[in-house]
């Protein structure tokens, strides 16, 4: 479904991705690991199509990132901080959202809303949210429109133990779906009992691919 | 915060066009080929003012939920265009809200060539500005759009070949068709710098 072929992007005199190559299919997780600064999150960028890499290429299904295509057809991301806008409530935040690609319809918003376990009929805006039920809302907005290419950048920060529990079942059963998932983190936890293969980057470069 | 950001521009351009107009031409169209520095410097004040509205309209594009609104848009110049249009629509709403006001106080409407004049020129504006915010920061995209308008102001009389770009009165069809012309040129090259660049985002 992806390939990543000899990615390499340079900021400045830095090298954040070296000679990538990765194959990504459906229906698996892959799990990112690596130390601070390692290029997950950089990766994940040059995958969702928000960075343009300095030579190779990636394709989605067949199609180049940044040539044929701007961004991937079916992709949810949860790489940055601030993912929804603050002055609107979570349901109002996917349905804004869900008008782009019309894809989504109310009842899948609702879905994914209790899924992550808030409340769609919520009346606070996300700004008044607490920081795990933040990225909970961030985690709905990645899931609602059931993409085909799940990108989570440490999705299981700040969220309670429970929560945590509940989260990786969501991942599972995405995966279940079909979905492409891949998930950096920190927590070896998460990466152990998610993932089908473990990925470890270390400076740019990917340094092993194990089962 | 927008909102009140509207409001004070509105009275800068109000309080800027009463000053500088003359009988019954408006503000923005004083053509004194002696006018005196302060003269300049005051029209170019009235002039910049609504196109500050427009300062971090792009760089918001950066911020997280403006990215999950910009991947999931599969025809990138949709953004471009809608943003362009609702950029100029509030730019524009500023320079004629002012003009009503100003109307209403001292009866001076200014012809309609005048106010179309007006359209052409910050139809182009604002798409200089918005060139400008995508390929650097908002504060060096203000410095070089108030350098470049400092510009016009201080030679407007000698760059009146360039019509609506210097806001001249008189414009012929031609010097629009060029306006124009020049927009759609900036918002096509808008358009391709923004599928190059790079988004890392904003945060922590
Ligand atoms: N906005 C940016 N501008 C310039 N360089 C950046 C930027 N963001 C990241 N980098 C650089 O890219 C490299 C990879 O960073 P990246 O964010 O991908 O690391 P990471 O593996 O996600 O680390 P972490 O575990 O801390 O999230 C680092 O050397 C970092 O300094
Ligand atoms: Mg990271």
């Amino acid at each position: 479904m992806i390939k990543v072929e000899q990615a390499t992007k340079k900021i400045g005199n830095n090298i954040v991705l070296k000679a990538v190559n990765l194959d990504f299919q459906e229906g698996k997780i892959y799990g990112l690991r690596g130390r601070n600064g390692a290029g997950k999150t950089m990766l994940l960028r040059a995958i969702a199509g928000l960075i343009r890499l300095d030579s190779g290429r990636i394709l989605i299904n067949n199609q180049q990132i940044k040539k044929e295509i701007s961004f991937p057809k079916s992709l949810g991301i949860l790489i940055e901080n601030n993912n929804v806008l603050p002055d609107f409530t979570l349901k109002k935040n996917l349905q804004l959202l869900a008008k782009i690609k019309k894809i989504a319809t109310d009842e899948m918003i609702d879905d994914a809303i209790l899924r992550v376990g808030l409340n769609p009929n919520d009346k606070r805006k996300v700004r008044q949210f607490s920081l795990g039920m933040k990225q909970r809302a961030a985690i709905a907005q990645a899931i609602f429109e059931k993409p085909d290419l799940i990108l989570l950048d440490e999705p299981t920060n700040a969220i309670d133990v429970e929560g945590v529990r509940e989260m990786r079942k969501i991942f599972d059963n995405e995966k279940r779906r079909g979905a492409c998932i891949i998930l950096a983190s920190h927590n070896p936890e998460d990466l152990n009992v998610l993932a089908d293969e473990i990925i470890v980057m270390t400076e740019g470069s990917v340094i092993n691919e194990k089962q | 915060m927008k909102k009140s950001a509207f409001i004070c521009i509105v009275t800068v351009v109000v309080m800027l066009n009463f000053l500088l107009q003359k009988n019954d031409t408006l503000g923005y169209f004083v053509e004194d080929a002696t006018s005196s520095l302060v003269v300049k410097v005051t029209w170019f004040g009235l002039v910049c003012a609504p196109l500050l509205y427009l300062v971090g309209t792009i760089d918001k594009w950066q911020n997280g939920s403006y990215l999950n609104q910009l991947f999931r848009t599969d025809k990138l110049h949709r953004i471009v265009i809608s943003t362009y249009f609702i950029n100029l629509f509030h730019v524009l709403g500023i320079v004629l809200i002012g003009l009503l006001i100003n109307a209403l106080l001292t009866g001076n409407t200014g012809s309609i060539e005048n106010i179309l004049n007006l359209v052409g020129s910050y139809m182009f504006y604002t798409s200089v500005y918005m060139v400008l915010e995508l390929l650097f920061s908002s504060t060096s995209a203000v410095l070089s759009l108030c350098a470049l308008l400092l510009i016009v102001a201080l030679g407007k009389n000698n760059l009146s070949l360039l019509g609506s770009i210097t806001f001249h009165r008189n414009t012929s069809i031609y010097q629009t068709i060029l306006t124009l012309f020049m927009t759609i040129t900036i918002m096509t090259f808008f358009l391709k710098k923004l599928n190059q660049k790079d988004f890392y985002g904003k945060g922590i």
